[in-house]
């Protein structure tokens, strides 16, 4: 495989027992008129190089805030990260300055958002914008970040004669197959996802997915895949965190999180989803009530208003992420171990 | 709407009217609350001028005339007919905010109407109404509130109805996009499938849901009317003698520029206060009602 | 045929572009009985929104016969279509667009008994808090403001504003695909129960493969404006024979792990519906297109019982 994007050196080499990326009690808040918003509470994950690992939470759970909080993004005013360390190959971004981090977006660590509509620029040609970020990020002339924009868009599936068209001549799948394109151009080490493909139909959809895992392999990206749909984290990812009002209440690989799963919040997704798989299926079990309102989060743990299982001690004291066995499973949960949960096949 | 402001904006769910939430916003804005004072002065003044200043505003008194503020008690002096110039600009005060806002209303309902129809119904109806609309855009406002107000004569309803008809085609304009913004949410489909009929939907979905531009608008008109029964006033065509509103005021001090200038500056400080306050009001409200403005 | 509560044969809807008619409904066909929910599955371009609107009168269709509860409505007069409008209700599929923003609760669920009468103005505040508990509202909520509330909520005035006239058939137009996975499932279950107590008969509208198999008694899959395949809940997901039916199942990722399943990947993307060629309109993507499909457009024929097919190949590629 041949590598076409001449890379400038800000990637050191990797120590073998540092993580890719290293997110450690992250707490972001974003100050309000309305109140102080808690979007973020002390979050920490890993992500290793060439693996996925899949963000999964409802609407207002922090998914989307922890990876702009990553990327250095977060709009501040009103967003401020009042704590952690978000370590890349080692070195804090938080310490860095501005310079540093442009370097870094689009270069070693790239984003692509949900919606392909609005990502791309309405009047530029779709190869010119990813011939741009290859500008950025290399010192290359503009007639070989041209050609290499043409291969990623090959590489895309989508003909390099497009080059020249815009935005609006592609349909919803080509737009984001070309945003995918721009992530991509400069070979980051890691690439964050967030619903990707929530705003396309299921069988381009399909046709996304495939394409982004030949990607991944074939660049041995690392990928932050945040979306709210447990069948495509069960396609795509290897390990899986699970985000709850900020929160990660249960981290693990997928035999953890799919199989053996520990905490009550799990299983109350598992039992909302209505399934194609064949054979009768029973009546859905949804959570009762909503996810707390974020500028009021309640003592003790966050789930437990909603917990059928909850009792004084969920109510009062918050427990940390644990470990609850020696392959990497971790859970948020005082009562994950008395419970024997019922999960709908 | 950005991915960080929707992540913001969707966990926020305390209860509040919407109002509430507008006034709140608009009281931050320091300038515009001062705006509003002042135009609540403005207006105490002018309800209150039969107390203030009791002796009316054509209380000649020849042997007083043009003496020089300060002198005798005349706090801004008095014009050439002895007629103290305070008395006159505290009751002229009712006549300029009335031409201001009657003339503002005269030209708000009549574009909603015009706007709405246009906005609603589209196809023939709409190009009826917005080329007739263009017509009287193509127009220079103070031309065509001149040309009105010679050939209904002068004196204050006229003036008042040609500023009115002048104003329109903007709110017209303003409401039909609008309107049309509006009109293909989900919530007017849903008043068409439970029989709402389209007197119905305009009046009570379409419209309250297009009052954040139509209010802008009516605040920074006022200040346009104002202007402009002052201009029509101080060339002849508006209020005439001697109703002391204020753009009359100063065309009939105008004679006196040389030496008795403050017959002049007087009522033009007044009328600059009462633009300049409105106009930052209006500012003020549209950044106010600004978030909520998306339906 | 006569327990049909409504029934639909050849609908049509063509909009007028320049570069030709688009058909958005080309051809369609359904009975759907009283008491029993249709779901209509498709992605984006199908036309299923289309026929859900032309259904119920918000678009005037171009061609074809609607029936309702026997009676003609294909074409029908003012009062007539006021009286009707009682009988069949929408509910929306955003629940941040279909309400108005300035109104309350209250005054959304009030509105469709306040314009259609039939009801003492002293008893619509007893009415519409009656309705408020059937779906699930606190009475609490009564003078809310929909910005003031989540999307779940909003969704459950929309259906009490659509029940409010106590209709029989309802339109209900991708009501769940804006909401969690959690709230979903709620309103899936709320709308499962009202069918039961209520006896509804619901039109279901979604792309969503799993929610339209655990709300529907029958599905109807769509394609650029036509209908490719039609039988049972059980049997579509049991025995689907259809390719475009084959390949949108496939795409669907599933939540089981240990399964790797062999996944049918559609070439290119949707052709268009302006002025379609004659041919079977997926015969571009299909991967098991003859030179035959291109030609003819298939006929939408009985396959086995109940179970109907629009493909030239259907046995062969199946095995029949």
């Amino acid at each position: 495989m041949k590598k076409n994007v001449i890379l400038e050196t800000s990637t050191s080499s990797i120590a073998q027992d540092v993580p890719l990326l290293e997110v450690k009690n992250l707490t972001l808040h974003y100050v309000t008129n309305e109140g102080t918003v808690c979007a973020v509470n002390d979050i920490s994950l890993t992500l290793e190089k060439g693996e996925t690992l899949g963000l999964v939470g409802e609407t207002g759970a922090g998914k989307t805030s922890t990876a702009l909080g990553i990327m250095g993004l977060v709009p501040n005013p009103p967003g401020k990260i009042i704590s952690g360390s978000i370590s890349l190959a080692g070195e804090n971004l938080r310490e860095k300055n501005e310079a540093f981090m442009r370097k870094v977006r689009g270069g070693r660590i790239s984003m692509i958002f949900q919606d392909p509509m609005t990502a791309l620029n309405p009047i530029d040609k779709v190869g010119d914008q990813i011939a741009e970020v290859i500008e950025l990020h290399n010192k290359c002339s503009k007639a070989e970040a041209a050609k290499n924009a043409a291969k990623m868009l090959e590489l895309v599936g989508i003909p390099g004669e497009r080059y020249h068209e815009y935005p609006y001549q592609f349909s919803g799948g080509m737009k984001q197959r070309i945003v995918i394109a721009i992530a991509l151009a400069c070979n980051p080490e890691i690439l964050i996802a967030d619903e990707p493909t929530t705003a396309l139909d299921v069988t381009i959809q399909a046709q996304v997915l495939e394409m982004m895992d030949g990607l991944k392999q074939k660049f041995q990206t690392a990928m932050l895949m945040i979306t709210h749909d447990l069948g495509i984290i069960a396609e795509t990812c290897d390990r899986v965190a699970i985000i709850y009002a900020g929160e990660i209440v249960e981290l693990g690989n997928l035999e953890h999180i799919f199989d053996q799963t520990a905490h009550p919040y799990t299983v109350g997704l598992f039992n909302s989803l209505p399934s194609t798989a064949e054979g009768e299926q029973g009546r859905l079990s949804p959570i009762p009530g909503l996810m707390p309102d974020p500028t009021d989060l309640p003592d003790g743990c966050k789930f437990s208003p909603r917990c059928i299982y909850a009792d004084e001690i969920c109510k009062t004291q918050s427990r940390t992420l644990e470990q609850i066995d020696d392959t990497g499973h971790f859970c948020r949960c005082w009562k994950w171990k008395q419970l024997k949960m019922e999960r709908r096949k | 709407m950005s991915t960080v402001e929707s992540a913001v904006k969707e966990t926020n769910v305390k209860r509040r009217s919407q109002w509430f939430e507008v006034w709140r916003r608009f009281k931050r804005n320091k300038l515009a609350l001062a705006g509003l004072v002042i135009i609540l002065l403005i207006i105490v003044l002018a309800l209150l001028a039969p107390i203030l200043a009791s002796e009316g505003y054509d209380q000649q008194i020849i042997s007083d005339s043009l003496l020089t503020p300060g002198k005798e008690g005349h706090i801004l002096g008095t014009d050439n007919l002895g007629r103290d110039i305070l008395v006159r600009l505290v009751w002229g005060a009712r006549y300029t905010l009335q031409c201001g806002l009657v003339a503002v209303l005269v030209s708000a309902i009549g574009g909603c109407i015009l706007g709405s129809l246009a906005g609603y119904y589209s196809g023939k109806v709409d190009n009826l109404i917005m080329r007739v609309m263009d017509v009287l855009l193509a127009i220079p406002g103070m031309l065509l509130a001149i040309s009105i107000a010679a050939t209904l004569g002068p004196g204050m309803r006229n003036a008042i109805i040609a500023v009115g008809i002048s104003g329109m085609p903007t709110f017209a304009r303003i409401v039909r996009s609008s309107v049309m913004s509006v009109r293909d949410m989900e919530y007017i489909e849903a008043a068409t499938a439970i029989n709402a009929g389209d007197m119905r939907i305009i009046l009570k979905h379409v419209l309250p849901n297009v009052m954040a531009p139509i209010l802008v608008q009516t605040t920074l008109s006022v200040a346009n009317a104002i202007m402009q029964t002052a201009s029509l006033s101080f060339l002849g065509l508006g209020v005439q003698a001697p109703i002391p509103e204020w753009g009359a005021m100063i065309s009939s001090g105008r004679s006196y520029l040389r030496g008795y200038g403050y017959m002049v500056t007087a009522p033009g400080l007044a009328i600059m206060m009462l633009v300049f306050s409105i106009n930052i009001f209006g500012d003020g409200l549209r950044d106010a009602l600004d978030p909520k403005l998306k339906t | 045929m006569s327990t049909a509560l409504l029934e639909v044969k050849k609908l049509k809807k063509f909009f007028p572009t320049p570069a030709g008619p688009l058909h958005a409904v080309d051809n369609v066909s359904f009975a759907i009985p009283k008491g029993e929910t249709l779901g209509v599955v498709g992605e984006s371009g199908c036309g299923k929104s289309t026929l859900g609107r032309v259904v119920l009168h918000l678009l005037e269709n171009t061609g074809g016969k609607i029936f309702f509860e026997g009676d003609d409505i294909t074409k029908v007069k003012k009062n007539k279509l006021r009286e009707l409008r009682k009988q069949m209700q929408i509910i929306f599929q955003d629940p941040y667009a279909s309400l108005d923003p300035r109104k309350t609760i209250s005054q959304t669920i009030a509105e469709p008994l306040i314009i259609n009468g039939g009801i003492e103005k002293s008893a619509i505040e007893e009415r519409v808090l009656e309705l408020m508990d059937t779906v699930g509202l606190a009475r609490r909520l009564v003078n809310t403001y929909p910005h003031e509330l989540d999307g779940g909520r909003r969704q459950r005035i929309g259906i009490a504003r659509a029940l409010a006239l106590t209709p029989k058939f309802i339109v209900c137009d991708e009501p769940v695909s804006a909401l969690d996975v959690s709230i979903q499932a709620q309103i899936l279950n709320l709308m499962q129960d009202l069918q039961d107590e209520l006896g509804l008969t619901y039109m279901f509208i979604t792309h969503d493969l799993s929610v339209v198999r655990y709300i529907s008694h029958k599905i109807m899959v769509m394609y650029l404006g036509q209908v490719v395949e039609m039988t049972t809940s059980k049997e579509l997901f049991q025995n689907r024979w259809h390719p475009y039916t084959q390949a949108l199942l496939s795409a669907v990722p599933q939540i089981d792990i240990h399964k790797k399943k062999e996944r049918i990947l559609l070439r290119g993307e949707l052709t268009s519906p302006i002025n379609p060629k004659p041919g079977c309109r997926f015969a571009a993507r299909c991967p098991h297109a003859k030179p035959l499909c291109s030609d003819k457009n298939p006929e939408f024929i009985e396959v086995s019982c109940g179970h109907f097919v629009a493909c030239h190949y259907v046995k062969e590629i199946n095995n029949l």
